[in-house]
C-alpha cells in the first residue's frame, strides 16, 4: 500500500534532458515493481527506441523558392518579403540593396519574371513582389549610404583599380559591387550624366529623375568614381585604360540604331526613337506634330509612343508581328492602349513619302505570320500589293539598337559569358570582361543589374590572384541569378538547389488572400504631364503584400512540425538561428506528418538505407 | 459521496503555470501562430502506430490537461500504446481496467481522491470508441447520470482498430473494415446526442487539425466540475488504409466536408459551432481512404446527403439555443 502511495505521485517527463534509453531503469526483480497497475518512474516506455521502424525519416532542408532563380537579378526575394512581413522594413531594404544598387529603378522598369513563377498564383494571384520591391526602393533612398570600404594603399593602386565603360546599370552596379569590397572602379561615359539609358531612355513618367538621381549619388557615395563626358575610343584609347587598369569591364549598351533600310528614311521627321526620348530626357523641346507613327513593338517604342502622347501628339504604333509576339513588357502595352495609344499590326513600313523634304506618310504592307525563326517568334511575310499609306508628321524608328564597339582592337568577339575572345590568340582577352546588353540574352534593366554583379564577381576573384580562366570559372558558382548575402555570408543555412512548385505547398494552412495593385493616375490625367503613372505601395499595402508570400521551402519556424508530431519528439532547438528543430530519430518512426503538415516543403522525407 | 449538483460550469482552482517558453520563434509567414511549449507528459517510445491519430490526441490532451491528472484507460488501442506493464509511455498516473469499467473506475478513483482530499487532481477517461459507443456505454450512461467528477475523452477512429479492424457502431456508413467487407450498411451512431442527452455540464468535439481549438476546449472542460465529455476523431492509417502522413490532413477534411462538425454543448442545452467548415464535398475525405475504396458515385452521394442532412440539424440547435 505505502509503495502504491508513492508511485502514484506524477512526475513529468522533461524533454529539455537528453531523452534516451539509458535514462530509463529497468527493474531488478520483482519486488522493485509497484503493486498496483499503475505506471510508476523509472518504469519508461524509453527504453523501447522505436526508431528501428523507419523505413524513411525527415530532414529539415531548405530549398530554393521559384522566385529566386527568375529574378535576374539575383535578389533574395524570400529574404527581404520575410523582413518586410515582420515590420523590420529597413534591414529588408538593406537586403535587398546588397544584391541590387538600383532596387526603386528595377522595382518601376523592371519586366519581373520572379512573378510568373510564384505559387501563390493559383491562391489570390501571385505576390506583388515587383511593387513591393519598389516601395523598399523608394525606403532604402532614405536610409544613410553604405560606407565605402577601406582601400589597398597607394603602392598596390594599379592592381586593385577597374576600369568601367558605361554608366548604366550594368557598369554602375559592377562599379558598386566593386567599391564595397574596396576596389577602385572608375565608371566611364560618353553622356553628360550617369544613369545610360535610365537616364536617356526610359521617360518620367516611368522612372522619375530625381529617383534615378538618388539612386545614383547612393551608388557614388559608396566610392564610385565617374569620369562622364569621356568616349572610349575617341577621348581615351582603349589600350590606355588597359594598361592603366587592371581590368576593364565592357558594359557600353546598344546604342547604335537599326537602320530601317526603306526609301525616305533620310527625310525630315524621320528620327530615332532612343533619340527623341533622350532629347525629352534633357529636357529638350520637342514637337512632334499631330500625328506621330512609331516603328517597333518593344519597350522603346512603347516609351516613344506614351511620350508622343505627353507632346499632344496622337501615336500609331506599327509592328510587323501580332500583340503576342511584342517584345515590351505587357502592364506597358496595356497602359499604352489605355492611355489612347493606337496599334496596327502586321504592318510593316515599305516606304517614307515626303513633301518638300519633310515626312508626309508612312507606306505600309500588311503581312501575315509564316514559320517561326530563331527566335521561335513566327516571321512576319509581307502580303503582295498591299500597301496602305498612313499619315504621319513624326516617324519615330523603334526597330532595336546594336552595339558601337568600335573602340575595340579589330577581331575581339564577345562570348555568352562575358569573356571576349582574341581570334589571333584564340583565347580570352586577360582582364577584360563585358555585361550588360553586350551579352544578356534580354535587353532588360534587371538582367544588365545581374551581369553587373557577375562581373564584379569574376574582377574581384582575378583581382585577388586567381588566374583570368579560373576567374571566368567562378561564373558557374555564381551564375547572373545569384544572391550576394547568400554566397558571401557565412552561418547562412544551406539551401538545395531543387526548386519547389505548387505540389510541396501545403495549401491548407494560407488563407485565400488576393493580390493587391498600386494606385495609378487616370488616364486623362497621366497625358497631361510627364508625372509619374504609377503610385506605388504604401507601408500598410507592402506588408500585407509580403505576409502573402509562402516562403517557399524556407523554414520560418511556423510549429507545425512540432504540433502534429504525435510522438512529441521534434523539439525546439535553444538559440535562434534557422534550423531551430531537432528531431529525435532513435524514436521517429518515419509517419511523415511534419512533411505533409509542412506548409512549405521545408521538409523532406529522404530513404533510410536499411 | 457527496453528490454534485448539476450546475452550469465553475471554475476550478487556477492550474499550474506553465514553464516560460524555451526559445523565440519568429512566426512570420505561418498562418497559425502556435506557441505551444509546455511540457509533454507522452514520452517517445509508445508503440502506436506510425502517424497514429490516438497518440497524437493524446499528446495534446495532456499538454493542455497538465501533470495534475490520473488517466484511466481500458481495453482499446491505447491499452498496448502506453506499453507493458510495468513501462509507460505517460508520465501521470495511469491505471489500466477492464472494457466495459471504465467510467465505472473513474468514478471510483475520483471518490477516492475526494476522500484523501486531494482536489486538484483530474481524472481523464480515455476510451476508444469500442469502449464508448458498444461495450462501455451503460457505465458511461451511468456516470453521466450521476454527473461524475471526470473527463471522459473518446478517441474515435472508428473501428475495433488493435483487435484487427472489426466493425463498431462508430464505423461510418459505407466503410470497409473485416467484417463488413463489403462496407458497413448502418449509420454511425450519435454519440454526442445521446451524451448531451445526459444534460452533462460540458461536451464538446476537438479536431487534431484544429489545435488550437482542441486546446481551448481542453483546458475549459479541465476547469469545470461534473462529467465532461470530448470526443475526437482519430485517424488509424493501418485501419483507414491511408497514408500515414495523412492523419492531420484527414482530420481538416472531415471537420472541412462537415463529417466531424466542431461544436461544443453546455448543460446539454446551448450549442455552440466552433469552427466554420470550409464546406468541401465528402469525396474529398472518403477518396483519400482505401476502407472506402469500393463505394460508388451513389454510395457518395448517399452519404453527402446524411451528412448535409446532420450538419443542418447541427446548425439548427445552434441557431435555436445559442451558447
Amino acid at each position: 500500500m505505502r509503495r502504491a502511495k508513492r508511485t502514484i505521485s506524477p512526475k513529468r517527463y522533461n524533454p529539455k534532458l537528453p531523452a534516451s534509453a539509458a535514462d530509463a531503469k529497468g527493474f531488478r526483480g520483482a519486488s522493485d515493481m509497484p503493486a498496483a497497475s499503475v505506471s510508476v518512474p523509472g518504469g519508461s516506455m524509453l527504453v523501447c527506441e522505436t526508431g528501428s521502424w523507419r523505413n524513411v525519416r525527415p530532414v529539415f532542408e531548405d530549398k530554393t523558392p521559384p522566385c529566386l532563380p527568375r529574378c535576374p537579378a539575383g535578389e533574395n526575394i524570400e529574404g527581404h518579403l520575410d523582413l518586410l512581413a515582420r515590420g523590420r522594413d529597413a534591414e529588408a531594404a538593406r537586403l535587398l540593396r546588397e544584391d541590387n544598387p538600383f532596387p526603386a529603378t528595377c522595382g518601376r522598369v523592371c519586366y519581373h519574371p520572379c512573378e510568373s513563377g510564384c505559387n501563390r498564383a493559383e491562391w489570390g494571384g501571385a505576390v506583388a513582389i515587383h511593387s513591393v520591391e519598389r516601395y523598399l526602393g523608394d525606403l532604402a533612398l532614405r536610409l544613410p549610404a553604405e560606407k565605402p570600404a577601406a582601400r589597398a594603399g597607394k603602392s598596390g593602386r594599379k592592381h586593385r583599380r577597374v576600369a568601367i565603360i558605361g554608366a548604366g546599370p550594368a557598369g554602375l552596379t559592377c562599379a558598386w559591387h566593386l567599391a564595397k569590397r574596396g576596389i577602385e572602379a572608375v565608371v566611364f561615359d560618353r553622356e553628360p550624366e550617369p544613369g545610360g539609358v535610365l537616364r536617356t531612355g526610359i521617360p518620367a513618367y516611368r522612372l522619375p529623375k530625381d529617383v534615378l538621381a538618388m539612386e545614383i549619388s547612393r551608388i557614388v557615395e559608396a566610392g564610385v568614381e565617374l569620369r562622364l563626358g569621356v568616349e572610349v575610343g575617341r577621348d581615351i584609347a582603349f589600350e590606355d585604360l588597359r594598361s592603366a587598369y587592371r581590368a576593364v569591364f565592357l558594359a557600353c549598351g546598344y546604342h547604335r540604331p537599326r537602320a530601317l533600310g526603306v526609301p525616305g528614311e533620310s527625310l525630315k521627321g524621320v528620327e530615332d526613337g532612343l533619340d527623341f526620348l533622350r532629347r525629352i530626357n534633357y529636357g529638350q523641346k520637342v514637337t512632334p506634330g499631330r500625328r506621330s507613327v512609331v516603328i517597333g513593338g518593344g519597350n522603346t517604342a512603347m516609351d516613344c509612343a506614351r511620350a508622343a502622347l505627353r507632346l499632344g501628339s496622337h501615336p500609331l504604333v506599327i509592328y510587323r508581328r501580332t500583340r503576342g509576339e511584342m517584345p515590351a513588357i505587357p502592364e506597358e502595352v496595356l497602359e499604352a492602349e489605355r492611355e489612347g495609344v493606337e496599334f496596327l499590326f502586321l504592318m510593316q513600313p515599305a516606304e517614307v513619302r515626303g513633301k518638300g523634304g519633310r515626312v508626309a506618310a508612312v507606306r505600309c504592307q500588311r503581312c501575315r505570320l509564316g514559320e517561326p525563326d530563331a527566335s521561335g517568334r513566327r516571321r512576319p511575310v509581307p502580303i503582295k500589293d498591299s500597301f496602305q499609306d498612313l499619315a504621319a508628321d513624326t516617324v519615330l524608328l523603334a526597330t532595336g539598337e546594336d552595339a558601337d564597339l568600335s573602340f575595340l582592337p579589330s577581331g575581339w568577339t564577345l562570348g555568352d559569358n562575358g569573356a571576349v575572345l582574341d581570334p589571333a590568340t584564340g583565347h580570352e582577352v586577360e582582364g577584360v570582361f563585358a555585361g550588360g546588353d553586350l551579352t544578356t540574352s534580354r535587353k532588360m534593366v534587371a538582367n544588365a543589374v545581374g551581369s553587373g554583379k557577375a562581373a564584379s564577381w569574376v574582377i574581384e576573384k582575378y583581382l585577388s590572384g586567381r588566374s583570368w580562366s579560373e576567374s571566368l570559372a567562378e561564373l558557374e558558382h555564381a551564375p547572373t541569378s545569384f544572391s550576394v548575402a547568400r554566397l558571401e555570408k557565412a552561418g547562412a543555412p544551406p539551401r538545395s538547389s531543387e526548386i519547389v512548385d505548387a505540389t510541396s505547398i501545403n495549401f491548407d494552412h494560407f488563407p485565400k488572400l488576393s493580390r493587391a495593385s498600386a494606385g495609378r493616375l487616370s488616364s486623362e490625367e497621366a497625358i497631361r504631364s510627364f508625372a509619374e503613372v504609377n503610385q506605388g505601395f504604401d507601408r500598410a499595402t507592402a506588408e500585407a503584400e509580403a505576409r502573402r508570400c509562402f516562403h517557399c521551402a524556407v523554414c520560418s519556424r511556423c510549429d507545425n512540425c512540432f504540433v502534429f508530431c504525435p510522438e512529441g519528439i521534434v523539439r525546439h532547438k535553444p538559440g535562434k538561428a534557422c534550423g531551430d528543430y531537432e528531431i529525435d530519430l532513435s524514436y521517429c518512426k518515419g509517419c511523415g506528418i511534419c512533411a505533409a503538415e509542412c506548409p512549405r516543403g521545408a521538409i523532406s522525407m529522404i530513404r533510410e538505407n536499411r | 459521496m457527496s453528490k454534485q449538483k448539476r450546475t452550469a460550469p465553475r471554475a476550478r482552482a487556477a492550474a499550474p503555470a506553465a514553464p516560460a517558453e524555451q526559445a523565440e520563434r519568429m512566426p512570420s509567414g505561418a498562418v497559425m501562430e502556435r506557441r505551444l511549449a509546455e511540457t509533454e507528459y507522452f514520452t517517445p517510445g509508445s508503440v502506436a502506430c506510425p502517424g497514429c491519430g490516438g497518440a497524437l490526441a493524446m499528446r495534446h490532451f495532456l499538454r493542455a490537461m497538465g501533470p495534475e491528472t490520473v488517466v484511466v484507460i481500458p481495453a482499446c488501442c491505447w491499452a498496448i500504446i502506453a506499453g507493458q506493464f510495468p513501462y509507460a509511455a505517460l508520465t501521470v498516473p495511469t491505471v489500466n481496467c477492464l472494457f466495459a469499467a471504465a467510467s465505472a473506475v473513474a468514478s471510483g478513483i475520483g471518490a477516492g481522491l475526494r476522500v484523501r482530499g486531494d482536489r486538484g487532481a483530474r481524472v481523464m477517461v480515455w476510451v476508444g470508441d469500442g469502449g464508448t459507443y458498444d461495450i462501455g456505454l451503460q457505465s458511461l450512461s451511468g456516470a453521466l447520470e450521476r454527473n461524475e467528477d471526470m473527463l471522459y475523452v473518446c478517441y474515435d477512429n472508428e473501428a475495433y482498430m488493435n483487435t484487427g479492424i472489426q466493425r463498431s457502431s462508430a464505423t461510418p456508413p459505407g466503410a470497409w473494415t473485416t467484417t463488413t467487407p463489403g462496407g458497413k450498411d448502418m449509420a454511425k451512431k450519435n454519440i454526442m446526442e445521446i451524451i448531451t442527452a445526459h444534460r452533462v455540464p460540458y461536451a464538446a468535439t476537438v479536431s487534431l487539425a484544429f489545435p488550437e481549438d482542441l486546446r481551448e476546449k481542453v483546458k475549459k472542460a479541465r476547469d469545470i466540475g461534473g462529467a465532461r465529455f470530448i470526443h475526437v476523431l482519430a485517424p488509424c492509417p493501418p485501419g483507414w488504409k491511408c497514408q500515414s502522413s495523412e492523419t492531420v490532413k484527414l482530420s481538416r477534411l472531415a471537420v472541412d466536408t462537415k463529417l466531424d462538425p466542431l461544436y461544443e454543448v453546455e448543460n446539454g442545452l446551448r450549442w455552440r459551432i466552433t469552427v466554420e467548415p470550409r464546406n468541401l464535398p465528402v469525396e474529398d475525405f472518403l477518396s483519400r481512404q482505401g476502407r472506402f475504396s469500393n463505394l460508388d458515385a451513389n454510395d457518395v452521394r448517399r452519404i453527402q446527403a446524411e451528412v448535409d442532412r446532420n450538419w443542418a440539424v447541427l446548425r439548427r440547435q445552434a441557431e435555436v439555443n445559442p451558447l
